[in-house]
């Protein structure tokens, strides 16, 4: 079923809705909160929330892409009950993702609690985004978006996990170097 | 929070549309719209499953409520039931290929339409290669032009193609095709957006070609275009019509193959730039289906793709280590050849175009879901004449490729068998024989099982091999014919093909490939030039070049001392009158060579000929000499040499007869060749072979040159004169190993004939090579002198005291039990029914020699009824005189599991339970096997080994048979031959029979070594009587 007819559903507060919702993004919803969370439990309480959220939410809203929409609520969700379920001194990265990779695109910082403006990160992120190749910038959000494992990108994108692995690495590093040029601090 | 952790929650806030290119699209996670998705989802990590079911009844505890639940449940069962056919059908459909890839199209708001099936090879591979140019490179471009920035690199299409002439578009209208056009430009543009470096079609991109038929042009009207053009806008037209380029290249691939820039590589129908290269991996180099050939190819090219020194030096070393691989037969050659068959025939043509039976294409397992199934799969499919057993997709190949287990193997031939058996039953019951045989044909027997099972490379293509194919079993490379049709003749021979193979195949390829008006004809023309090819590859006769190189590894065949002059019987090859060194008496007779003709002598290696050689002909030849002035010049040194008062016993030899000078003008080459050869050579055609020739190559190369074992044969007296014994200057060693080699090959015909008649005949393990081997001297004491027959006994056991006792060239195999005495019985298996074995017996006790058991001979009776005996030991019951009873099975496995023959207790038990002679029963014994007799029954004539001796330090190998005499009666003769310590001798015995249904005559003939007084006898065809003075004893015996 096409998203707009999902949305169309839930605008008239069918239960189909959900289901539908599921049949299209559980897997992808699923994979992306276990990635964070590396907890079954905690992946379904996630999930479920999400579908919760979304149905919550539409209507009043519309989202233009609804696969982005659950995504975006999935993710932000998984982060949350990962923050909930670790102390802050125990963070040292999501199930799939360590803080010394995202560290590796990150500006050299004095001041580590400065931040100027969320919105000017993700502006220049995003600017970053568009230099790069298609298949360079899908390896980029697959892994910090979705936090997909390595292994998982390399087959989709029909190439080897070594590929997918130097390739982020210099992604990274053009992303700092990007960030720095740009005066972003984080 | 850390900065890491803010910047991820920064990253959630990502824009939709990098959230929505980056979805998942494959995969266990993909995004899904298909029904498919209502199976269990897996979550791979921990292998738990969790069904639609318990996701529902989670949410209703959770969320919506019990309603739901119902609603969702019958939801998805509705959407099972509906697509069961689709879930039941996919597992068993044939392995997929993508055939046609779809780009994502890029609409007007941006979102993205992902293609039905993922191109692999839209993006980058190969992460590490530098920036080409030293200029950034360029981002947006047209795949027919970048206006001359590094055209090389980024171009499909040669101009002329790419560009859609202006008469054409002034045709179709020029608003219709600046709509179409800016539609190609769109696509372009979209496709730099996107950052695609992928392989394109004529139909992805834009040409003059997918532009006509964007617009419906006919062939009609682009010609009626271009004439338009021609006579109102003065422009001078290059595309061909649409007809013409179809008729010219074939098809899309060909026109693709055609139009491509000389830097690209077409697969098919697809085109790959040579930027595509730079950015993929080899990986996808194979997996797209282009092979180390076609990189090779084009190494030197790229040199001039003005790449910067790094990005050469990283492009170079990826395509060279890929060329390295190259195979050199794997890409078509013969470009000259149309498209062979009609283009309105669209269909595969099996016969033509697979190495193997048609069941071991289809049976190819599919294996999709293994690791790397599809790439190899595409690659195999990509391969036009994919040629080895692992090569391409045939149940081998899937087998050994994807490690398909024994086990799996069995299970699915099981239901493979039994699903074609089923459609047997069902073609039958209609009578449609053509159905009947097709599924016969696919039903796979337990040897093809076991074979694929076992993995032996030349035991599966030995039973797979299509009957159209050339199995080169050096290699094992498997030959089609549409692999000959695109390859040249230079290919055929450098990949091994011999000359004689493809003129076995040529009347095969007639009958099947022309005239059957099936549908499977190949097109006139293209049969013709076909036939051309391969009609003049079989005939071809350059393999003197291969010919040339020495072969064999010879020990030194003569005393360093010896003068090259010295040792002229080893390399001339014409006789003294015709090839010696007559430059003197052509000077004498006034004639200058020219300083150009240097005819020095060469005494390498190769077959001779009269162009490579001294010889009259070729003086004559090089001096311009007419016929009539060579004849005369022949004749003028005649006249000289005669006058000659000196010794004329040197000069006879150099002096023509008439005759010889007929022969000389004649022009036949051949005939020349054969006539004027010295006693030494030997001629094929119009090469000549030296003793030389024949001492460094191998006996293999004997055969390739057209040498026959016959040839050797009557050679071998005079070599051994020349260059063997006393005064010779040949080293005895090697002599030795000279002598060994000709005898090797001379003898080989028989003696292979002989081996290859006992193996053909017996398919079980019983007779399989259990009896060739050796009569060799074993020391023995008895008057038979201990000769033995050697035999495998590592592979059957025999029971009792039944042994085998030699080989028949007949059909006949016997076994006898070792019995001393007057009266013998004996067991007989045919080789024609190797299921049945006889049985009979004969008094012999006034017959044989000695009476070892060792002893052995054949006998038939007066009423032409042949038995075998052999001598008792001891005085038995004696059973029916002349008859012969038929039984049934003759071999079980012994405990060991190795054959073995029954023993006497076992055969007479069965022979008596069946009934006796002339008995009708039938009985199954404990091991399964049937007993029954099968009433009197004629054997045919024998041709026999027999083995015997006289004298204990003079031992000879007798020969013994029976003849029919005019009396009906018949007489025993024995050939006798020398001792030698390991012979191989053939006697061969043929029958002729009369109108009326009897034997009217014997002609035998037997061979030996050449050193013994060779023994070939052939009676009552006039052509050859047995040489009295040969150690030949005829013995009448009356009472026989």
């Amino acid at each position: 079923m096409n998203d707009e007819k999902i949305i169309e559903l839930y605008f008239t507060r069918s239960e189909d809705a959900i289901s539908e919702t599921d049949k299209k993004y559980g897997g992808v919803c699923r994979s992306t909160a276990y990635n964070i969370l590396g907890n079954h439990e905690d992946t379904e309480e996630c999930v479920n929330d999400t579908y919760m959220k979304v149905w919550n939410v539409i209507p009043p809203q519309r989202p233009a892409k609804l696969g982005s929409f659950v995504m975006r609520i999935v993710r932000n969700l998984a982060i949350d009950i990962y923050k909930k379920r670790n102390a802050v001194k125990n963070r040292n990265g999501y199930n799939t993702v360590s803080f010394d990779e995202i560290s590796e695109f990150l500006p050299v910082s004095e001041n580590v609690e400065s931040i100027a403006d969320r919105n000017a990160v993700l502006k220049a992120v995003e600017s970053f985004l568009q230099t790069l190749p298609r298949d360079k910038r899908i390896m980029f959000v697959r892994r910090y978006f979705y936090c997909s494992k390595y292994g998982d990108i390399a087959k989709e994108l029909h190439t080897t996990e070594g590929n997918v692995t130097v390739t982020l690495r210099r992604i990274r590093e053009k992303l700092r170097s990007y960030l720095e040029k740009e005066g972003i601090e984080i | 929070m850390r900065r890491e952790e803010l910047v991820m929650d920064i990253l959630g806030g990502l824009d939709d549309r990098f959230i929505a290119e980056a979805m998942p699209r494959t995969g266990k996670y993909a995004v899904s719209d298909s029904a498919a998705a209502a199976a269990p989802i897996t979550l791979v990590e921990t292998g738990t499953e969790i069904s639609k079911k318990d996701l529902r009844i989670y949410w209703i505890t959770h969320a919506i409520g019990m309603a739901a639940v119902v609603a969702l449940i019958v939801g998805a069962v509705v959407l099972l039931v509906q697509n069961w056919d689709k879930i039941a059908v996919s597992g068993s459909e044939r392995p997929g290929v993508i055939s046609t890839i779809s780009e994502p199209v890029v609409t007007s708001d941006s979102t993205i339409t992902e293609p039905d099936k993922y191109d692999p090879f839209l993006y980058y591979s190969d992460m590490d290669m530098p920036e080409p140019f030293a200029q950034p490179e360029i981002t947006e471009f047209y795949y027919g032009g970048t206006d001359g920035w590094h055209d090389e690199f980024y171009n499909l299409w040669k101009n002329d193609f790419y560009m859609i002439d202006d008469y054409l578009q002034k045709y179709v209208g020029e608003e219709r095709a600046m709509e179409v056009i800016s539609g190609y430009k769109a696509e372009q543009l979209a496709d730099n957006q996107a950052g695609n470096i992928t392989r394109y079609r004529i139909d992805d991109t834009q040409n003059w070609y997918r532009f006509a038929m964007d617009t419906g042009l006919t062939a009609n009207d682009v010609r009626r275009a271009r004439q338009m053009a021609d006579e109102n806008w003065s422009e001078s037209p290059a595309s061909m019509v649409q007809e013409d380029i179809f008729v010219t290249f074939g098809s899309k691939e060909k026109i693709a193959e055609n139009n491509k820039t000389e830097y690209c590589i077409s697969v098919g129908e697809y085109v790959f730039s040579p930027r595509w290269l730079y950015y993929h991996t080899t990986e996808d180099y194979k997996a797209a289906g282009i092979t180390p050939r076609m990189i090779n190819d084009m190494l030197e090219k790229y040199k001039t793709l003005g790449l910067t020194d790094e990005a050469w030096a990283a492009f170079s070393a990826k395509l060279q280590k890929y060329a390295d691989n190259a195979d050199p037969f794997g890409q078509i050659t013969d470009t000259s050849m149309p498209r062979p068959f009609p283009e309105w025939h669209d269909t595969d043509n099996a016969q033509f175009e697979f190495q193997w039976k048609t069941k071991a294409v289809g049976a190819a397992m599919d294996c999709r879901g293994r690791e790397n199934y599809d790439e190899w799969n595409r690659m195999c499919m990509s391969i036009r004449t994919p040629y080895r057993l692992d090569d391409n997709n045939n149940v081998a190949g899937v087998i050994k490729q994807f490690g398909i287990t024994s086990g799996e193997i069995d299970e699915y031939f099981e239901e493979r068998n039994a699903r074609w058996r089923e459609s047997l039953k069902q073609a039958e019951e209609s009578g449609n024989e053509g159905a009947i045989m097709n599924c016969r044909n696919e039903i796979f027997s337990e040897e093809e099982i076991n074979a694929l099972k076992s993995g032996n490379d030349a035991e599966i293509i030995a039973l797979f091999i299509s009957d159209y194919s050339i199995w080169l079993t050096g290699s094992n490379y498997v030959i089609s014919p549409e692999w000959l049709y695109y390859h040249t003749a230079e290919d055929y021979a450098a990949i091994g093909i011999e000359p004689q193979m493809l003129a076995a195949k040529i009347p095969l390829f007639e009958k099947t490939f022309t005239g059957t008006d099936n549908g499977e004809d190949l097109d006139e023309k293209s049969w013709e030039l076909f036939k051309a090819k391969l009609t003049a590859y079989a005939e071809s006769v350059k393999i003197t070049d291969r010919l040339s190189v020495k072969t064999d590894n010879m020990p030194v065949p003569f005393k360093p001392t010896e003068s090259l002059w010295g040792l002229s019987d080893f390399y001339l090859m014409w006789q003294d009158k015709f090839g010696g060194d007559n430059t003197a008496s052509y000077i004498d007779l006034g004639h200058f060579f020219p300083a150009s003709s240097d005819i020095a002598f060469d005494i390498a290696e190769t077959p001779y000929n009269i162009e490579n050689s001294y010889n009259d002909l070729r003086y004559a030849e090089l001096l311009g000499l007419s016929n009539d002035e060579l004849g005369e010049l022949i004749r003028k040194r005649n006249e000289i040499y005669s006058n000659n008062e000196g010794d004329m016993t040197y000069l006879d030899k150099f002096l023509y007869t008439d005759e010889n000078i007929e022969v000389l003008l004649s022009g036949n080459r051949g005939l020349i060749a054969h006539y004027f050869l010295s006693d030494l050579a030997i001629a094929v055609g119009e090469n000549v072979f030296s003793p030389q020739w024949l001492y460094y190559h191998t006996i293999d190369d004997y055969e390739t040159a057209g040498i026959t074992p016959e040839d050797v044969r009557k050679a071998l007296p005079m070599y051994e004169k020349t260059f063997a014994g006393e005064g010779a200057a040949m080293y005895p060693n090697a002599w030795e190993a000279f002598k060994q080699k000709l005898i090797n090959y001379a003898y080989r015909e028989t003696y292979t004939f002989s081996l290859a008649e006992i193996n053909s005949g017996f398919d079980t393990e019983l007779f399989e090579r259990s009896f060739y081997g050796k009569w060799e001297k074993d020391g023995g004491s008895s008057d038979d002198n201990g000769i033995l027959l050697t035999y495998r006994d590592d592979m059957f056991t025999f029971e009792n005291w039944i042994f085998p006792r030699g080989i028949a060239e007949t059909d006949e195999l016997y076994v006898m039990p070792y019995i001393n005495g007057g009266v013998g019985e004996c067991y007989i298996i045919r080789k024609d029914a190797p299921d049945a074995l006889y049985k009979g017996w004969w008094n012999l006790a006034s017959y044989g020699v000695g009476s070892d058991e060792k002893d052995i001979f054949i006998i038939n009776t007066a009423s032409d009824k042949y038995v075998i005996a052999n001598r008792f030991e001891n005085d038995r019951e004696l059973h029916p005189g002349d008859e012969i009873g038929v039984w049934g099975l003759y071999k079980l496995m012994g405990n060991s599991a190795q054959s073995a023959i029954f023993s006497q207790f076992c055969l007479e038990t069965g022979f008596e339970k069946a009934g006796g002679f002339n008995g009708s029963g039938s009985f199954t014994d404990e091991n399964g096997v049937v007993w029954e007799i099968a009433g009197t029954k004629s054997m045919p004539l024998m041709k026999i080994y027999y083995i015997g001796g006289d004298g204990s330090h003079d031992l000879r190998l007798a020969v013994r048979y029976y003849e029919k005499t005019e009396f009906d009666s018949f007489a025993e003769r024995n050939y006798t031959f020398p001792e030698p310590t390991e012979h191989y001798f053939i006697l061969s015995f043929e029958k002729e029979i009369s109108d009326g249904g009897t034997v009217c005559n014997i002609t035998r003939s037997a061979y030996s070594l050449p050193e013994q007084d060779s023994v070939e006898v052939i009676v009552d065809d006039g052509i050859e009587e047995p040489d009295p003075t040969d150690e030949v004893t005829i013995i009448e015996d009356d009472e026989f």
